[in-house]
């Protein structure tokens, strides 16, 4: 237990130091350079590039009454641009790169182990600054295997967002300095396949929709001295299967998930924060099983 | 009797890079290209258009496109296409990338980013 203890606050007091001295700090603002050269992105989940990115998360749990033995979880996806090695001309619109995603807490009540390997693209038509706007079509076909739950097979997602800057979407902040805010719908169909699902476990596939809006508040996020520092997420996400077969029959049709989180971001650049997160509901493409929790966790951004 | 086909020789075709042009047609393009005065005011015009409206008029080159305008990372990503109408589209230079376009910080960045491209120097990095 003090070991992990050990090794956060070593990692806090260094972040805290690059977010006192960052200007002068070469190392922080090398690594920060190539991470943005390539494009690499570290987040909780990388395939939707426009959510509002969710950092990975790294938690460690040591219950204090008996109730089960210690266990940690880690949520990390990296991906990177690769379109300009051939496709510079596109470069504007299109994002293709692979990404990895992996997702792992080895509590023995509810254990999961979750890879996903796959393309990330994204194409970018219209333009955000003339009507009628800038509208984004993400193709995410992955393999992935979920080792604790319905085995390997192939995830396909489609999705669609909307970028209109006067409504807050698409990254663009709207809102008094004392209540900034910016929020993001997504409408999606999914195709997934399996051969370890239902009981017994059994091959299937499912097609469903897929329903989100995310919305992310600064509150006194204007202040010189708070400037976006505090981030408060609330995202909801609703799938509905309309064709299931073989083992995908025994589950359920439809599923939510609600979350909401705050983030203090201990850096100025916001790459390095501590969150408390609620969960309720599953994630299904994460492979996370209905639950109901409350996590703190430690946090990086890129 | 067998007759030996001499050997085709391909026509060798040298395709020089941009960067291995003659530095007199380097700068013809620069000095036939937009001066920054000329792109100022089209970028400025493209921000305004969609940063925070407390914050507008966007004009001061020094403010930050973020903390500022409410220009997310994400959002000048996005600006990415609006931002290559002015330097390809309109002058005939290099598209302005998802990743160039979200390094800016400033607004400045953004002027020197679009100018630089519509100049067709793929060199320029924001910082």
């Amino acid at each position: 237990m003090k070991i992990p203890l050990l090794i956060c606050a070593v990692v806090l007091t260094h972040c805290l130091a690059w977010g006192d001295d960052e200007s002068t700090n070469s190392f922080y603002a090398r690594f920060n350079q190539k991470m943005a050269e390539y494009e690499v992105k570290i987040r909780a989940s990388v395939f939707n590039k426009q959510a509002f990115a969710d950092p990975a998360s790294f938690q460690f749990t040591s219950p204090q009454d008996d109730s089960g033995p210690d266990y940690w979880s880690v949520d990390i996806g990296v991906t990177a641009n690769l379109v300009k090695m051939f496709a510079s001309d596109l470069s504007d619109r299109l994002y293709l790169g692979p990404s990895i995603e992996y997702h792992r807490l080895t509590s023995t009540n509810k254990p999961q182990d979750n890879l996903q390997i796959g393309l990330n693209s994204l194409y970018q038509f219209g333009y955000a600054d003339q009507f009628p706007y800038a509208h984004i079509v993400q193709f995410l076909p992955t393999y992935k295997n979920d080792w604790k739950g319905n085995g390997e097979g192939f995830f396909a997602r489609l999705e669609y967002l909307p970028v209109i800057p006067a409504l807050a979407t698409g990254g663009f902040i709207r809102g008094p300095d004392w209540f900034l805010y910016e929020w993001q719908p997504t409408l999606g169909v999914q195709l997934e396949t399996a051969d370890k699902v239902g009981t017994p476990k059994r091959t299937g596939d499912e097609a469903r929709f897929k329903a989100s809006a995310q919305a992310a508040l600064y509150p006194f996020g204007g202040k010189e001295q708070l400037n976006r520092r505090l981030q408060v997420i609330v995202a909801y996400t609703y799938w509905r299967a309309f064709n299931q077969s073989g083992g995908f029959e025994d589950l359920r049709r439809d599923n939510c998930l609600f979350k909401v989180g705050a983030n203090f971001y201990l850096d100025s650049e916001k790459h390095v924060a501590i969150g408390v997160d609620y969960t309720d509901g599953a994630n299904i493409e994460a492979g996370k099983p209905k639950q109901r929790l409350v996590t703190a966790a430690f946090k990086l951004i890129y | 009797m067998t007759i030996k086909h001499a050997k085709r020789k391909r026509p060798s075709v040298r395709r020089l890079p941009r960067s291995t042009a003659p530095p007199q047609v380097l700068a013809t393009a620069l000095e036939s290209g937009p001066s920054r005065d000329e792109i100022k005011p089209q970028v400025l015009a493209i921000l305004n258009a969609v940063a925070r409206p407390a914050s507008r008029p966007v004009a001061d080159e020094g403010k930050n496109l973020t903390d500022d305008h409410g220009i997310t990372d994400t959002a000048k990503e996005n600006l990415a296409p609006s931002f290559s109408r002015i330097s390809r589209d309109k002058y005939h230079g290099l598209p302005v990338s998802r990743a160039d376009s979200k390094a800016c910080k400033l607004v400045g960045d953004s002027i020197t980013l679009v100018w630089k491209r519509a100049n067709n120097d793929a060199t320029w990095k924001p910082k």
